[in-house]
């Protein structure tokens, strides 16, 4: 059985080409991968991640072998994601919060402008380096910004099509996982 | 090119590009802009730089539009204001606020911005450009606020300067929030608020001149130099045949040379205290003065400049220019003796007249702050742009205060007017939705709200005739039947999910509920409330025992973030070592319930069901069509049921195998009928803030024997005193009636109300739930509910609607 982001419905009335990456089912493309890809890298795109793996962490921070990547919250809490499955032992201080978010990515050079219309959290490039993550509010809703390859937009899944809708309406495009995945440099392998 | 073309109560004006709607209007002829809001005198342009009310109209519908910014543009439909009121038709007594019709989504493109700066200058002028590029030369990007369309001088970009052009500051709030709306007039009702957060703020808004106060001084054709100056420089037009100048000798002969040089016949210069009035009906014809009258078809003043510090407030900003009083001339304010006149309007907004003012003073208000608030001078557009400072000098020359002690008002945002629709912004209101959200869509779900959550009221596919109340009850019997007959299942992924792990899990659980959760065996889920210190019901749900330290919570829809909260409060506080994660999102849920709900689940999974290795209120990890699950034989409806759950990317697909294996679909309203007939209650609806175990008929979950909990010390007092109120279950007399939430009476005065009412098909009978003093607590004591003046009789019934013995959820 497949797993189903939970911006499936989105996908399917936006008549997207749904494929199996890593046991989830997602948009492959919309309309076609290089003129998508060409639009994020003009302007500004969005792209259902709901599929990285997220551990929660609490406590000092512990590595994990790549693509997983760990980033600091706050000094004693710590979220870590990757494209595939995580091996862990789950524990006391360690979570398996995969399915409670929805991620988004949000690419483009017009990325900020978009992010601008609906937060206020400070997005310029000083204030917010790459590998940063911060704890904001986006759109009304509480959210966990990641920045890597872009901007990847964590929320609850509850609110995912809302925050979906807010960014569209702020002038995002989506695209799909083709593009995704040459703009991540990560490629699902039974894709 | 094709010419600008717009319409102006109902004929067609023709502008010139680089018009404005009031320069476009003016030019073709148009005197009079627009009426007074009180009295429906007509009034034409006066400052022409968006300081006074004088030029605003309609326009496409949106009332006060300021017509000397608004750039000139093909299409628009501009309509003057208040002309009722001129013809008599409007009693001028009856305040009347234009409003304006709500705007489809589609018509309008309201936004919001959130930037951040180093420094935010107010203003494009000389000084403010010349702050911006001091700052910027230091390295810090600035941000440059012109409300204006262009800068008055030109300047070489420069990378740490970003121009915000037709762009008004409305306010500077706390930590340096800079409020601005930004307008995009090519398009209609498209305006951008943008919020500045910014290291410091330059306040560079100049000086406006303001008016004279003299009888008929609102008079079309009576103008401030401002708008006679830039209707010949900007505009190219020549406002008048025959000027008369009025302020200080030395302005008079400097504007006096421009306007001459424009073809503009200066009849006379006169001093300010010489003025009686202007002379005119609908436009001025001339000036009276005490020396002696001119035939004028313009009257200019040389109003005196006034610092434009509306914007500094209580906030810390930099002053820059002639909002730092620079190069505005301290000349003493001259009031004529015609100024006391009725026909002396002090304030254009709000048609206040000199003589109101006195008048005010006389009645003891002798306050600016009095005066403002009494006659609503001040309060309006203009924000006492045009009248504060001549009624400061009334105020002192009445009261024969000094100009200090009298005052001035406090200056607050907004400080131009702000429209409500780009305060609102884009509709971003969330929504939250379960897995399933879009299958019960396709079920035909009636949706209701729950905080942001939406959820299946009932589901209703048919369309029968009759009113919808009806049916309603048709749809809610089906999926009653569904769960007491065979089996039905219901979404309760809204429903609060938290994990509590760690050394301290036991511990603080047995601290925060009512219950011991340490001795709770591994497998085994428990039903508990959270209390609060006052011994108040807060919360209630069940709490499973997932292993040695970790416990699984189900919180009401709308109280899990404040669950998740106490029970963090309360580990921080105690320094216990825990972690507590809200899966609520993480979730979907579904609960399969009926007398049939065993045979339903067992298709899908192997584990076995059955009560001997499957007794009520235990849990086990299982498979439920192929995917990893949550069992728990728990139930609120009074049937047999599990609570199935699983990660939410599977809940859609979960949900149709539960289905197909021959659940119905059903929604809150049949499962509030449902647990009514149990009396189990929602904590919220049938309880308030103040409600106790006890009074709830649920004395049962306080502990009173186990170790301290939170609430233990209230709820033993509770437990000795005397109840004041009782909650319990009636039955209504010889009718489908649903007084829901009426209050219950006896002897014709009220003791309570009723909680819950719902019809029970069990009962074939209305019942309820109420709140009812102890007297009214036995069996079969008569109660009487009223309801839009009806009275309803009700006997109060002790036992339980349905499955007393609850042997149905055993079975």
């Amino acid at each position: 059985m497949e797993r189903q982001s939970p911006l499936h419905h989105f996908h399917l009335e936006a008549r997207a080409q749904l494929k199996n990456f890593s046991g989830w089912q997602l948009p492959a493309w919309y309309s076609e991968p290089s003129s998508e890809l060409e639009q994020v890298r003009a302007s500004a795109g969005i792209s259902d991640a709901s599929h990285l793996a997220k551990l929660d962490l609490r406590g000092p921070a512990v590595e994990f072998p790549l693509p997983a990547r760990l980033w600091k919250l706050t000094p004693a809490h710590a979220l870590v994601t990757s494209p595939r499955t995580i091996d862990f032992t789950p524990s006391s201080i360690l979570t398996d919060v995969t399915s409670i978010y929805s991620a988004i990515l949000l690419a483009g050079p017009k990325s900020r402008e978009v992010l601008r219309k609906l937060t206020t959290l400070n997005v310029s490039d000083a204030a917010m380096p790459e590998s940063s993550a911060r704890q904001t509010r986006l759109a009304h809703v509480n959210a966990i910004i990641l920045r890597s390859d872009g901007f990847l937009i964590l929320n609850t899944r509850d609110v995912a099509e809302h925050v979906w809708e807010a960014l569209l309406h702020a002038g995002a495009q989506p695209f799909g996982m083709i593009a995704q995945q040459q703009l991540t440099g990560f490629r699902h392998e039974d894709a | 090119m094709d010419p600008i073309q717009f319409h102006w109560n109902g004929s067609t004006v023709t502008a010139e590009p680089g018009d404005t709607v009031a320069s476009a209007l003016y030019r073709s002829g148009v005197r009079t802009f627009t009426y007074s809001y009180q009295h429906g005198r007509p009034r034409g342009l006066l400052c022409l730089t968006g300081s006074c009310p004088n030029c605003m109209v309609n326009v496409d519908g949106v009332p006060n539009v300021r017509s000397c910014s608004l750039p000139a543009r093909s299409g628009l439909s501009i309509l003057s204001q208040n002309q009722n009121v001129y013809r008599g038709l409007d009693s001028p007594a009856v305040k009347r606020f234009p409003v304006a019709p709500p705007l489809s989504e589609s018509s309008h493109h309201y936004e919001h911005l959130y930037l951040q700066f180093d420094v935010v200058v107010v203003g494009g002028g000389a000084s403010g450009l010349e702050a911006a590029l001091e700052s910027a030369s230091q390295g810090k990007q600035v941000a440059l606020l012109e409300k204006e369309p262009r800068l008055e001088q030109a300047v070489q970009p420069h990378p740490g300067i970003t121009i915000f052009l037709n762009c008004s500051c409305f306010g500077v709030y706390e930590g340096n929030l800079v409020g601005a709306v930004q307008i995009d007039y090519g398009r209609p009702n498209a305006e951008t608020l943008l919020h500045l957060r910014a290291g410091s703020v330059v306040v560079a808004t100049g000086a406006f001149e303001t008016q004279y106060l003299f009888a008929n001084n609102d008079l079309p054709g009576v103008m401030l130099s401002t708008a006679v100056l830039r209707l010949i420089h900007r505009h190219g037009i020549v406002p008048g045949q025959r000027a008369v100048l009025i302020g200080d000798t030395e302005r008079c002969a400097g504007l006096s040379s421009g306007l001459e040089a424009a073809g503009i016949e200066v009849v006379a210069g006169v001093a300010v205290e010489s003025v009686v009035r202007a002379r005119g009906k609908d436009h001025v014809t001339g000036l009276v003065t005490e020396t002696g009258t001119y035939e004028a078809d313009l009257v200019v003043m040389c109003g005196p400049l006034v610092p434009d510090v509306g914007l500094a407030g209580a906030q810390v900003v930099s002053l820059a220019g002639g909002a730092a009083g620079e190069g505005v001339a301290d000349s003493p304010y001259v009031l004529p003796s015609s100024a006391q006149s009725t026909d002396a309007i002090a304030c254009l907004c709000m048609d206040v007249s000199g003589h109101d003012v006195v008048e005010t003073i006389e009645a003891g208000m002798g306050h600016v702050e009095l005066i403002k608030r009494f006659t609503k001078l001040g309060k309006s557009a203009c924000q006492g742009r045009m009248c504060q400072t001549a009624a400061i000098h009334l105020c002192s020359q009445v009261s024969g205060q000094s100009i200090a002690q009298v005052g001035k008002t406090v200056a607050r945002p907004p400080a131009p007017p702000v429209t409500l629709g780009v305060l609102a912004g884009m509709r971003h209101h969330p929504v939250r939705r379960t897995p399933m959200h879009y299958q019960h869509d396709q079920l035909g779900a009636v949706w209701m709200d729950m905080g942001d959550w939406k959820r299946p009221r009932y589901y209703c596919k048919e369309t029968v005739e009759g009113p919808a109340v009806s049916l309603q009850d048709h749809c809610v019997e089906q999926e009653y039947r569904a769960v007491r007959e065979r089996a039905g299942v219901i979404d309760v992924s809204t429903l609060g999910k938290i994990e509590v792990k760690g050394d301290d899990a036991g511990r603080l659980l047995d601290l925060v509920f009512t219950h011991n959760f340490s001795t709770l065996p591994i497998g085994r889920v428990r039903y508990s409330v959270l209390c609060d210190e006052l011994g108040t019901i807060v919360d209630d749900g069940t709490i499973s025992r997932m292993d040695e330290q970790r416990y699984f919570l189900t919180t009401t829809t709308g109280n899990v973030d404040f669950v998740h909260q106490w029970l963090e409060w309360w580990a921080a506080a105690l320094g216990w070592k825990l972690t507590i994660t809200n899966l609520t999102a993480g979730l979907a849920s579904m609960n399969v319930a009926g007398p049939m709900a065993r045979g339903v689940l067992q298709k899908l999974t192997d584990c076995d069901l059955s009560t001997a290795s499957f007794p009520y209120m235990d849990w086990r990890q299982a498979s439920v069509a192929g995917v990893p699950a949550t069992l728990m034989r728990i139930g609120f409806v009074g049937e047999m049921g599990w609570e199935i759950a699983v990660a939410a990317e599977y809940g859609s697909y979960v949900w149709e195998q539960v289905l197909q294996a021959g659940a119905l679909p059903f929604g809150v309203e049949a499962q509030r009928v449902l647990r009514l007939e149990k009396k189990h209650i929602i904590v919220g609806v049938d309880t308030d803030a103040l409600s106790n175990p006890y009074e709830a008929g649920m004395g049962w979950v306080a502990k009173l024997d186990k170790a301290d909990f939170i609430g233990k010390v209230a709820l033993a007092r509770l437990k000795q005193n005397p109840l004041e109120r009782v909650l319990v279950g009636f039955e209504l007399e010889g009718t489908n009636a649903r007084p829901d939430g009426s209050p219950v009476l006896v002897d014709g005065a009220p003791v309570g109300w009723a909680t819950s009412v719902r019809f029970s098909w069990e009962k074939e009978k209305v019942i309820g739930m109420a709140w009812v003093t102890p007297a009214q607590a036995k069996g079969g004591t008569r109660i009487t509910l009223r309801a839009d003046a009806v009275d309803y009789s009700a006997n109060v019934v002790e036992d339980i609607f349905y499955d007393t013995a609850g042997d149905r959820l055993k079975m």
